[in-house]
């Protein structure tokens, strides 16, 4: 075994544990009498710089000047770490977005476990960083419990505001459920080993599948259907990202999401059409419409904005499946920039309702957002960016994602041969559920500029370092609106 | 240079005005628009050399893929060659120039930081616009130019006069530009390229075949970008909108309307000039050119306000341009086009000067006696002055010598045209320096001479204008593509002599004369009218619009009654065939039922959303099982 190459390979990681570590000593010895506030600032700086680092040497990492031998690490590690560009690209990627979190989750501090709140959110991170970089199936389970319990902690951890009761249950609502699903997850893994006889999956293909691989993959996909709130595993989503602190929400909604796509891209990676396709797509088939069709009809109702945006997240993870489907490399390419796309977007817009929180002392429901054009336009206008790249709206982000998803779905039709002919249709039922979407989102940005305020407005400044973060998703959501290409043209060439 | 250091011209003042957008400190907003533009001048003019070390008839292009779709890729790109080289710097040297003039001019404006950002943003697409390499590009800037100018002529909106000057010239340009764009979608059309060049393939490259409406492709759409051309760089009829855009602050009418956005319409048709070539259409060009050259001429002649009669001389050189081009090709037309730019922006902010020292006065019948008490900007002005009315070995005389050797090579009426125009702007600005300079000063306040951060661009750009022919000669026209005539000795005496006749006229005319509010000999009704095309305007054009505008009135209140029948009729037939029934399908099935239908909907899919652990579970083990049903039903 070549240790070295494993360290070179972990550095960044370890830059995070590292950070993880200190946040945890210093406000275990130093500021335990400190305030809430001033624990909280400290935590998130040293964890703040713990991602910096981990970014620099991903950069290092990237640009070869700490070269990663890949090849040597697939081989001693059976794929347990795949560094490539695509991946380590990824990874960074994911811990940007954890280091704009990190702001977010300082403002708006919930809850007397300052630094186990911190940690989680970089154990999180971490694991999410594992989940893209593995392509072993032990490993990636692994990576994802990491992912999964991490985020059951943080559900918890929101004694503000009267809802620890609620936190409390939907903490465990979220762990029972994820706990079953794991083991749905575990039980399809250890078929698709037998299967394969090999846990490593970038050498593993499937010339045909037998029955056991296709049973395989329906457990798979019930424990994968959990994570990226797929219909009909996506109950544990609108009470898990209602009841938990916001930060931690907007957490599960983005960085899980690309995560959790990333890791089923991978799964699938074996299956190879025209081979599989008859016993898995219509799995997945199913799975896109009644996501769509149960995320953006439940939304219409909704009038607390976080429980929206999860209804939100289970549609959108219904498009992004509709680009699963294709099987083609494109279609993997746009269901990853879609996820990212709508990460970056959906974080943006708990930031913004993270802020609105903090202001009024309770969740937020739609009407709270009334005549806050007027009350604070920045905000407003960073909201605007954020809700019409959901709804999909040029030139912003979301509009080119949904495009790409859709030209793929269509492109890949002549390689179709079954029932599921041409995928004109789960196009057609995705462009009507976006018409319906619009209604919801609509909404929103209703109350925020036409309608009058009401109440006066605790008008508490943002503070710089979230601003900057909401700034730099909004730009990100605008850019990557106006010119896709380069994201797009780089996950084609490193990824698939 | 590489793509990024090109695209960085632009990209400079972009952010500069990207920035200053958030800035609510005037002198800092400046001071980052200064540098912005520093930077850009700096690299227009490395640019500018490098694009003189190039063989003849190359041009480098930088292309950046925007997007692909399907195999079908849009592209971007930045184009250099001669022509952007010595364009691009011209355009920063003389923008960078009055960037600092205006620091000191908009001094005690509140709304300065906003200035200087539309300044940059202007920069911005002016630069844009003369690097793209692309149709689709340059007229995106284009458009850039033409939304900052608007704000820039409308920037003292709270004018009534201002404001309506800028709406006038963004719709009179708007509607060349309903020309041009018509003509990229035919260019796009016939070629399926938009790029200018690209290795042999381009627009500009490859020619057009074919006929639209039994003329040749390439002829219509030379015309149609011609029409854009018209409009920006106010040609006859559309030159209405360039007087009124005084309104603006000075150093807007120093760079939008002497060095860069009108020089705009001259560039796109040098630029384009093959595609002139190969229609034959040139001629068009140089007959609209003269007939504008002539016209302007005529109407600054009865101007008092003495802006506007810079505005209407901007309007006749650029009908000189236009001649140029016509006639001569590409270097002929871009050489007046330069030195126009340094002389013209001379005036202009010399007359920014010049009001400014006299508190804010435009009108010439209340100044005089400047020259006693503004002494630099004076002789700046006169240095200006000589170039413009091409005295002998300035800068406007060489550049208006190669005209008139081209129109007299190509075609004798022209040339008499322009050498009239040229008799007419000598003896005009002779009649208006007499006016600001000599005599006892006429207005309430005696005029003083402006700051330094004025007087220094004034005596840069002085310098520029008498000595940069003989230079600009040399090295720029010799570079840029066009043919050169001979010059006999019958075109030189005639420019020689329509100049100083013409300053002799105006001496003659003016000179013992008492000025000011005593009625002027040459500026009679019609001239001072302007010819009455506002007027003709407003009498055919604007008629016109209000008529359509009753009969749509019409139209519409006929088409509401034709609607309310209808309704009344549907709304009959439907309680007739089902009676009762109609609330019940109106409500079910029309747009209101289905939303509702929707919203209810709604419930029934959050149904299982009951909060109970145990029935959420269930719900795992039933989607499982459901999923695992269909799977064997499939295999």
């Amino acid at each position: 075994m070549d240790y070295s190459a494993i360290f070179t390979a972990l550095l960044p990681d370890l830059f995070v544990v590292v950070a993880l570590f200190a946040a945890l000593g210093v406000d275990y010895t130093k500021l335990r009498s400190a305030s809430l506030a001033d624990r909280a600032c400290a935590a998130s700086r040293i964890c703040g710089v713990g991602l910096v680092g981990a970014l620099v040497a991903l950069a290092f990492q990237l640009t070869g000047s700490l070269a990663v031998d890949g090849h040597a690490l697939e081989v001693t590690t059976h794929g347990q770490l795949v560094l490539n560009a695509g991946t380590l690209a990824l990874k960074a990627l994911l811990f940007l977005l954890g280091l704009l979190v990190l702001p977010l989750a300082a403002r708006t501090i919930s809850t007397p476990q300052v630094s186990e709140y911190f940690a989680l959110l970089l154990l999180a991170t971490l694991g999410m960083g594992f989940m893209v970089t593995s392509r072993n199936l032990l490993g990636a389970f692994v990576a994802l419990e990491l992912v999964s319990l991490s985020l059951y902690a943080l559900t918890a951890l929101n004694s503000a505001q009267k809802g620890s009761a609620k936190s409390a249950e939907a903490a465990l609502k979220y762990f029972t459920y994820g706990g079953v699903a794991s083991a749905f997850l575990l039980f399809g893994i250890s078929y698709l080993f037998g299967a394969l006889g090999q846990l490593d999956i970038t050498q593993a293909t499937l010339a045909e599948a037998p029955r056991l691989v296709v049973v395989a993959y329906l457990f798979i996909l019930v424990g994968l259907g959990f994570k990226l709130a797929l219909a009909p595993f996506h109950l544990w989503a609108p009470d898990v990202y209602q009841a938990a602190p916001t930060p931690a929400a907007a957490w599960i909604a983005s960085g899980s999401k690309i995560a959790g796509v990333a890791l089923l891209l991978a799964l699938l990676g074996p299956v190879s059409l025209p081979s599989a396709h008859s016993a898995i797509v219509p799995l997945l088939l199913l799975m896109a419409v009644a996501s769509m069709a149960v995320g953006n009809l439940g939304a219409l109702r909704q009038s607390n904005v976080k429980r929206l945006l999860a209804y939100s997240a289970i549609a959108n993870a219904g498009y992004i499946l509709v680009a699963v489907v294709a099987f083609t490399d494109d279609g993997r390419a746009a269901a990853l920039f879609y996820a990212i796309v709508y990460a970056v977007a959906t974080l943006g817009a708990f930031a913004v309702v993270s802020v609105w929180n903090d202001r009024l002392g309770r969740e937020a429901l739609i009407d709270d957002f009334r005549g806050a054009w007027k009350a604070s336009p920045g905000l407003s206008l960073a909201l605007l960016v954020f809700v019409l790249s959901l709804a999909g709206i040029p030139p912003l982000a979301g509009f080119v994602g949904k495009f790409y998803l859709f030209f793929a779905a269509i492109h890949a039709a002549p390689q179709m041969e079954y029932w599921s002919d041409g995928l004109y249709w789960l196009v057609a039922v995705a462009l009507v559920f976006s018409v319906v979407a619009l209604y919801y989102y609509l909404k929103i940005l209703k109350a925020v500029f036409v309608r009058e305020e009401t109440g006066e407005m605790d008008n508490t400044p943002v503070g710089l370092p979230a601003s900057v973060a909401i700034l730099v998703l909004a730009l990100l959501t605008v850019a990557l609106g106006v010119w896709p290409e380069p994201v797009v043209e780089y996950i084609r060439l490193y990824l698939f | 240079m590489t793509l990024e250091t090109l695209a960085l011209i632009p990209l400079l003042p972009l952010v500069a005005a990207a920035i200053t957008s958030g800035v609510q400190c005037g002198r800092r907003s400046a001071g980052i628009a200064i540098a912005a533009m520093l930077g850009s001048c700096v690299l227009a003019l490395m640019a500018c050399s490098e694009s003189w070390g190039m063989a003849a008839d190359t041009h480098k292009t930088f292309d950046i893929e925007w997007l692909t779709v399907g195999g079908t890729a849009i592209n971007f790109g930045f184009v250099l060659d001669p022509l952007t080289g010595a364009m691009a710097a011209m355009v920063t040297f003389v923008g960078l120039l009055i960037f600092i003039f205006s620091f000191g001019y908009m001094k005690d404006d509140k709304r300065m930081a906003r200035f200087f950002c539309y300044l940059s943003l202007f920069a911005a697409g002016m630069l844009g616009l003369v690097l793209a390499n692309s149709l689709l590009l340059l007229f995106m800037c284009w458009e850039i130019v033409g939304v900052a100018s608007y704000l820039l002529i409308s920037f003292w909106n709270h004018k009534p006069e201002a404001a309506a000057a800028g709406k006038k010239a963004f719709i009179v340009t708007r509607i060349g530009d309903m020309g041009f764009l018509i003509g990229i979608l035919l260019a796009f059309k016939s070629t399926g390229t938009l790029m200018l060049y690209d290795g042999g393939a381009g627009l500009l490259e490859t020619g057009m075949a074919g006929t639209v409406l039994g003329f040749k492709t390439a002829a219509v759409v030379s015309l149609l970008l011609f029409c854009g051309a018209a409009g920006k760089s106010g040609q006859l009829p559309l030159h209405v909108w360039l007087p009124d855009a005084m309104e603006g602050p000075t150093p807007v009418s120093a760079l939008i309307h002497a060095a860069t956005m009108v020089a705009a319409g001259v560039f796109l048709v040098a630029r384009a000039m093959p595609m002139f070539v190969d229609g034959g259409t040139l001629p068009v060009v140089a007959w609209v050119g003269a007939l504008t050259a002539l016209v302007a001429a005529f109407i600054a002649l009865g101007q008092y306000d003495i802006k506007r009669i810079l505005a209407y001389s901007t309007v006749s050189q650029l009908g000189l341009m236009m001649v140029g081009l016509g006639v001569g090709g590409v270097a002929i037309g871009m050489f007046h086009l330069l030195t126009h730019a340094f002389f013209k922006a001379l005036l202009f902010i010399g007359a920014g000067s010049i009001i400014h020292g006299c508190h804010e006065e435009q009108d010439i019948r209340k100044m005089g006696g400047v020259w006693k008490s503004m002494r630099i900007t004076s002789i700046a002005y006169l240095c200006g002055t000589a170039a413009l009315v091409a005295f002998p070995f300035t800068s406007g005389f060489f550049s208006k010598d190669e005209i008139l050797a081209g129109a007299w090579a190509a075609h004798r009426p022209i040339f008499w045209i322009a050498a009239f125009a040229s008799l007419l702007t000598a003896i005009y600005m002779t009649r208006q320096c007499l006016y600001v300079f000599t005599g006892a000063h006429r207005g309430e306040h005696e005029p003083h001479e402006s700051p330094k951060v004025m007087t220094v661009p004034l005596v840069i750009l002085a310098v520029a204008a008498l000595g940069l022919g003989a230079v600009a000669r040399e090295t720029i026209f010799a570079k840029l593509p066009g043919s050169a005539f001979p010059h006999e000795t019958i075109v030189i005496v005639v420019s020689i002599a329509v100049a100083l006749g013409g300053i002799l006229i105006g001496w003659l005319v003016y000179g013992g004369r008492e000025l000011g509010e005593a009625p002027d000999p040459l500026a009679v009704a019609p001239l001072r009218e302007k010819l009455w095309f506002d007027e003709l305007y407003a009498a055919t054009v604007g008629r016109l619009w209000n008529l359509m505008a009753i009969i749509w009135e019409q139209l519409n209140e006929l088409l509401l009654f034709v609607r309310d029948m209808a309704v009344a009729l549907a709304r009959a037939l439907s309680s007739a065939v089902a009676i009762g029934g109609d609330r019940r399908f109106i409500d079910t099935f029309a747009f209101d039922g289905l939303c509702e239908k929707l919203r209810d909907s709604s419930w029934a899919v959050t149904r299982p959303q009951n909060g109970f652990l145990p029935s959420y579970l269930r719900l795992i083990a039933f989607g499982a099982v459901a999923l695992g049903l269909l799977l064997f039903w499939m295999i």
